[in-house]
């Protein structure tokens, strides 16, 4: 895929180019936007805000890393999604399990090859990081998931998020203490390996 | 003597992890780390922590995003009230604008002058004492702070206590009549003698008799003439104009975000 050729297409107003961008790219976007928001629908709603902002606002992208450009965008959905939230608050309609998450097929489970039993364990474990995960305030959630799920580096984080350098280095800091001690509550469940 | 890390160390640690901490900083964190166990142990735990987030299992889109033509329409059709609320919001505001610009609604169009006015011309007597009292008289510009702090009158200035407060009302009154009339003419040029004099009979016709030349104090006449001059700084015409700005683009914006609304949900 030549991505700069079909950035270039897309400013020009072509949407099929701009069309196999959005291919590239909704799964880490989506992901992004369901470890910030920590629902699927609304982790969907802000994707597809994401990327029709994107399109509007090509004109602003003037080079550099594609990807940390889409994922501010979509960090921003997000956050209106976050305020939009806490102005109306929802109640979910599909059935609840008994640790109050929505019940979910897991067809996001790629790995066919996984046996049943290790299909639960990632489940489990996924869900979690997660939940320690929406246990940060949003703003320490946003810059470790693109530090450290989406593999930012910190000046792009701080483009990102339009904040200082040492704010995000100080929130990722923070942020990485919080996750270790929520996550030695849940040890059993992480890889031998990755036990704290 | 290793001691539990503070969060300042912590955060050193964190950065030295992602190799964003500078040279320096970063052989000085070495050092330490070769000397202290607790501050290894410390790294060693982000370390593993960053890496579970690195391994967390990523989440497929559950369905497709791409982006329709009818989903990327910029300009979705606005009903016609809205360029209407528009129009009518942008007349009102030059509308307010005219009326600054024209002076017509100008609440406190007798403000401009009174520092003229306060600036009484040296040799010009407010209130009838003689030019050689003039001499002992703070100036004008000094007795307007002491107007302002009536706490603080000036002391060469005092009133006579004999003076009933209504006769001094009514005289500050047509002093400031007299003032306001003198005034202009003080802009442009001081006045002459012959003017003066007369200036002077026709207040000494207005002012009660006494046997001393009681001479009124400017600070007294300026705290008279201020609540006169304290206007509304909006005249009627001009607040309403202000108001109707204000509802006419409200309502423009939320008939606009209430269109936008309804047409991103049909177009989903």
């Amino acid at each position: 895929m030549d991505e700069p050729a079909l950035i270039r297409d897309a400013k020009r107003g072509d949407l099929d180019a701009f069309n196999r961008l959005v291919l590239e790219y909704q799964d880490m976007l989506y992901n992004t936007a369901y470890r910030i928001l920590g629902d699927p629908a609304h982790a969907a709603d802000a994707t597809q805000e994401a990327f029709i902002s994107a399109f509007h606002r090509l004109t602003s992208y003037r080079g550099g890393s594609f990807k940390a450009w889409l994922l501010r965008i979509v960090t921003n959905a997000c956050y209106d999604e976050l305020r939009r939230q806490k102005r109306r608050p929802t109640t979910p309609l599909e059935p609840l399990t008994e640790n109050d998450d929505e019940m979910e097929t897991p067809r996001w489970l790629a790995d066919s090859a996984a046996s049943p039993e290790q299909q639960v364990e990632t489940l489990e474990l996924e869900q979690a990081i997660q939940n320690c995960i929406e246990a940060l305030p949003p703003d320490f959630r946003a810059v470790v998931i693109l530090t450290d799920m989406q593999g930012l580096d910190y000046q792009e984080v701080a483009a990102a998020l339009k904040k200082p350098l040492g704010t995000i280095k100080s929130r990722l800091a923070r942020a990485r203490l919080r996750l270790r001690d929520c996550l030695q509550g849940v040890r059993e469940l992480l890889p031998a390996a990755f036990r704290l | 003597m290793s001691r539990q890390p503070s969060f300042r160390d912590l955060k050193k640690l964190s950065t030295y992890l992602d190799g964003e901490l500078n040279a320096p900083a970063s052989r000085r964190l070495e050092d330490r780390l070769a000397h202290d166990p607790i501050l290894r142990a410390a790294l060693d735990d982000i370390r593993q922590t960053r890496a579970v987030l690195r391994r967390t299992p990523q989440r497929r889109a559950p369905r497709n995003f791409m982006l329709s033509p009818q989903m990327v329409a910029k300009h979705p059709p606005m009903p016609r009230l809205v360029p209407v609320l528009n129009y009518a919001s942008i007349a009102a505001a030059l509308l307010l604008f005219f009326s600054f610009a024209s002076g017509l609604g100008f609440g406190g169009s007798m403000s401009a002058p009174e520092p003229a006015m306060m600036e009484a011309p040296a040799g010009f007597n407010i209130g009838g004492a003689s030019t050689d009292d003039m001499a002992e008289m703070p100036a004008a510009e000094e007795m307007m702070p002491a107007a302002e702090a009536p706490a603080a009158p000036a002391p060469a200035m005092e009133v006579s206590p004999e003076e009933p407060a209504e006769e001094l009302a009514a005289e500050s009154e047509s002093e400031a009549a007299a003032d306001r009339a003198i005034s202009t003419e003080a802009v442009v040029s001081e006045p002459t003698k012959g003017e003066t004099l007369a200036a002077e009979k026709a207040l000494a016709a207005t002012t009660t008799p006494a046997s001393t030349p009681t001479t009124v104090p400017i600070h007294e006449t300026i705290a008279e003439v201020e609540p006169e001059s304290a206007r509304p700084l909006l005249t009627t015409l001009q607040r309403g104009l202000l108001i109707a700005i204000v509802i006419l683009i409200l309502a423009g914006w939320i008939v606009r975000r209430a269109t936008i609304a309804k047409w991103q949900k049909a177009s989903k």
